[in-house]
């Protein structure tokens, strides 16, 4: 009796079987590249030794964990990571969507286009390029400096000055992402049915009332999916722009877990204690996608499973 | 139409297998080759002695090159590409073909680390030798090739490093691993000026900490719209290094006060915070350059001197910034502060260094090669002396008519031969090269700043003849250090530490009342175990 389900899958298989080997090769790359590492993670609970490798290396149980969780400064990196992390939220999630909302709108195709390209090259630009951009407008000898200077106001310190530090994380992270950002909701708004334009015309819908009571319902479950996926990484507060941004005078306000890890894990050869604070990010953010998750599809949105 | 229908899905079929298959293969190829072209035979680590080789090469002669892979840090633009006129010279001359790999000195750490973590070596790899915990530990874990009797065998090496320096590198049982690139330990970092400034303002050239900082003021209150002090291309208070000597500060570890037979580190001396608390008054009062601690890019203090935008400079290379100032403010002269004197009377001199920054191991999967590569080595400082040292002439020197050899400066030379091209080919340089005053004069007169030699020498001499050391032996590791000391510089000092120059709120005070919570959590015993492990408390002497 079980061998049937069986044998019908196994025929089902056979006869699609030039579909399956068509995705074999992603299989094997996502085994390869992303399952297989998952070996290392006992790095964390062991001592490492290079030559001995991974799987000879004594094993030390939740030294790397107690380490971390004992650290003077675990509870402000933790706290700067969750802050940075909602103010991207926050601030930086509705952006691209109103921004799209914006660009569907413009019907003159070449400025469309011209807009779109703007906006979507510094996504480009590595952070290390986009931050030496930045610096020379917000740096001592900036160009907006010097304009204060210029007009007789005071110089104003961007760069060390804790109380912007935040503002000017979430501000730039915009700057460089909003446009690429757009591109799914871009996507998602052409999927549109214009009948349903045309109808709430008829019904006597303004622009307003069209985005309200059509354009916004039909992106909402791409408008979830996207916020579900963007919760999953609250504790991946963007290593490559704070680090770039980060000076010691600011580690009270930036320090987050990524760039504490990176100074003691890597720069001090600690890979134990980055491979643990990995480890421990991995899990926060499995359980705040199954939670999201289940929240959008208890809403009846599209979930992601 | 059936059976024209049978062919189209039997094509169809074809070509999805044939696109199936070209991914596959590209997938297998993908996973399959690596950068590593390491040429070494892998596999067996205790294998047999050295020398024990099939080909035995020797550098100059017909037999088949030696190929090996190789990692260094690059101080200068990391601009290198392969295949170059010079490299193919020394390569042809020295029977050897190196895949080079090059990473900016400020990466080199964090990156080859994360190599050698994944287990992923090279033949010959840079890193700070038995100095360093990371690397003693590898050491110690029988990653390097253990190289005394290629010592023994090839004296050019062993004689290229001072006896001294190889017993430090020696572990406990005499064993040496690493083969460390010297530095002649008196590098002064000159406290250089604008004499045209000074001398149009007014100022006559300060002796002392005081008689600098108002220089520094009337340089400020004349207008002129230039920094009165910068920094050159390194962190901060590292480049004011001989400057902190006048506040009676060597920037590193001296005899405590309380107990001479006690060695403290900089951070619990009054004279160190003294000076490093001075630079932030500096630089609250708008005396030093504002970008400095804050500006990513270390050189620009550097860069703001050589276009004429600095009055003072701490630290920089003479025979780098005085032809580029010259391209920039055709009028301008330079001129060097000789060693200040402290506030308190305290005589500046110059912070000496441990004469090795950084070095070499062999990999001990290249043993079987590894005679070949100590001939090259030694042919190096032999045979190809000349090429080493000198380069090819005509294009990297010339000779004057008196036959000695002048370099030709980086900026005349063809791409080829500029010095991005020969640093990733370096190896070994022998101590009795690194304080070479005829070769040092060659190289002003290379630049066309012949005249600036002799005064240069006598500041040399001038900042030698006041040495401050560093009374702790870099080859002496605390076990509490290796544990938890990188955790608690970064959870109680790295704040306060990292952000003097930034932090203008931060004092003195509050400074020490972090070293005390770093003390209390573990540093204190760090210190005691330093001092009980070091049995030598004498002043260091790396000169003679």
């Amino acid at each position: 009796m079980s061998a049937k389900p069986v044998h019908a899958l196994g025929t089902r298989i056979w006869k699609s079987r030039f579909i399956y080997l068509l995705i074999l090769p992603t299989i094997i790359y996502f085994a390869i590249f992303t399952y297989a590492p998952f070996y290392g993670i006992t790095i964390a609970f062991k001592d490492y030794k290079i030559i001995a490798g991974i799987m000879d290396s004594p094993w030390v149980g939740f030294k790397h964990f107690e380490a971390m969780f004992t650290s003077e400064k675990f509870p402000t990196l933790l706290k700067n990571t969750i802050i940075i992390s909602l103010y991207r939220l926050l601030f930086g999630f509705p952006i691209p969507i109103l921004f799209a909302l914006m660009l569907n709108e413009v019907r003159h195709m070449l400025f469309k286009r011209f807009i779109q390209t703007v906006t979507y090259f510094p996504h480009f630009l590595s952070w290390v390029v986009f931050a030496g951009i930045i610096y020379n407008f917000i740096g001592p000898s900036g160009i907006i400096n010097l304009v204060l200077v210029n007009t007789g106001l005071d110089k104003f310190n961007f760069t060390t000055n804790p109380d912007v530090f935040r503002t000017l994380v979430v501000i730039t992270a915009i700057l460089k992402e909003f446009g690429w950002g757009a591109i799914i909701y871009l996507a998602a708004l052409s999927g549109i049915d214009s009948q349903l334009y045309e109808a709430a015309k008829i019904d006597g819908a303004g622009k307003l009332r069209q985005i309200w009571h059509v354009t916004l319902p039909g992106i909402r479950p791409i408008i979830a999916l996207l916020f579900c996926l963007q919760l999953a990484g609250i504790l991946d507060a963007g290593f490559d722009q704070i680090f770039m941004f980060l000076n010691p005078a600011l580690y009270d306000v930036g320090d987050i877990i990524d760039t504490y890890v990176y100074r003691l894990g890597i720069l001090q050869s600690q890979f134990e204690l980055a491979t643990a604070v990995g480890l421990f990010k991995g899990v926060i953010g499995m359980i705040l996608i199954i939670t999201a998750n289940t929240i959008i599809r208890r809403m009846g949105e599209k979930s992601l499973w | 139409m059936d059976q024209q229908k049978t062919k189209k899905k039997q094509l169809m079929k074809a070509g999805l297998l044939s696109l199936v298959v070209i991914m596959l293969l590209s997938l297998f190829t993908g996973c399959t080759s690596n950068n590593n072209t390491s040429s070494s035979t892998e596999g067996s680590t205790n294998g047999e002695a050295a020398g024990d080789n099939e080909t035995g090469d020797t550098s100059g002669d017909s037999s088949e090159p030696l190929k090996f892979s190789y990692s260094r840090p690059t101080w200068g633009p990391a601009t290198y590409t392969k295949g170059g006129a010079y490299e193919k010279e020394l390569f042809k001359q020295g029977n050897v073909d190196i895949d080079v790999r090059i990473i900016p000195v400020v990466d080199y750490d964090a990156t080859i680390k994360t190599t050698a973590a994944g287990g992923n070596m090279p033949d010959v790899i840079w890193g700070w030798g038995p100095v360093d915990a990371f690397w003693k530990d590898l050491q110690d874990q029988g990653a390097f090739l253990k190289i005394n009797e290629y010592l023994d065998q090839y004296p050019a090496i062993k004689d290229a490093v001072p006896a001294g320096i190889w017993d430090k590198m020696a572990d406990d049982k005499g064993d040496i691993y690493f083969i460390p690139n010297l530095i002649y330990p008196v590098v002064p970092f000159f406290i250089n000026y604008r004499a045209d400034i000074f001398e149009e303002l007014g100022i006559a050239e300060p002796t002392s900490i005081a008689e600098l900082q108002s220089a520094l003021e009337k340089i400020k209150a004349s207008g002129k719209d230039i920094v009165p002090m910068t920094m050159g291309n390194t962190v901060p208070f590292w480049a004011g290094k001989d400057l902190a000597t006048a506040f009676g500060s060597g920037s590193g570890w001296a005899p405590s006060k309380d107990d001479p037979n006690k060695i403290v580190p900089p951070e619990m001396q009054e004279e160190h915070l003294n000076y490093k608390f001075w630079l932030q008054d500096m630089k609250k009062k708008g005396l030093f350059d504002e970008e400095a601690g804050v500006n990513p890019d270390a050189s620009f203090g550097e860069t703001k001197f050589k276009a004429g935008r600095a009055a003072v400079i701490l630290g920089g290379n003479l025979q780098s910034l005085y032809p580029e100032l010259k391209k920039s403010v055709p009028t301008a002269d330079i001129k060097t502060l000789s060693p200040l004197t402290g506030l308190n009377g305290e005589k500046g001199g110059t912070r000496v260094v441990f004469p090795q920054d950084r070095g070499f191991y062999v990999n001990v999967k290249f043993k079987d090669k590894a005679d070949q590569f100590f001939k090259f080595l030694n042919w190096s400082l032999t045979d190809g002396t000349e090429l080493r040292r000198y380069g090819i002439e005509g294009k990297m020197f010339t000779v004057n008519p008196e036959g000695k050899k002048v370099p030709i400066p980086d900026d005349e030379r063809e791409n080829d031969y500029k010095g991005a091209q020969i640093e990733p080919l370096k190896f070994i340089d022998p101590m009795s090269e690194k304080l070479d005053w005829e070769a040092q004069e060659l190289n002003f007169i290379g630049a066309g700043i012949q005249d600036k030699f002799e005064y240069y020498k006598g500041m040399f001499e001038k900042y030698a003849a006041n040495a401050y050391n560093d009374y702790k032996d870099p080859t002496v590791t605390s076990p509490t250090q290796a544990e938890i000391g990188p955790q608690i510089w970064e959870d109680y000092m790295a704040k306060v530490d990292g952000s003097i120059l930034t932090d203008m709120n931060l004092t003195k005070d509050a400074y020490k009342a972090a070293y005390q919570k770093y003390l209390d959590a573990g540093g204190q015993k760090i210190i005691d175990e330093i001092n009980e492990l070091q049995k030598n408390k004498s002043e260091p002497n790396y000169v003679d």
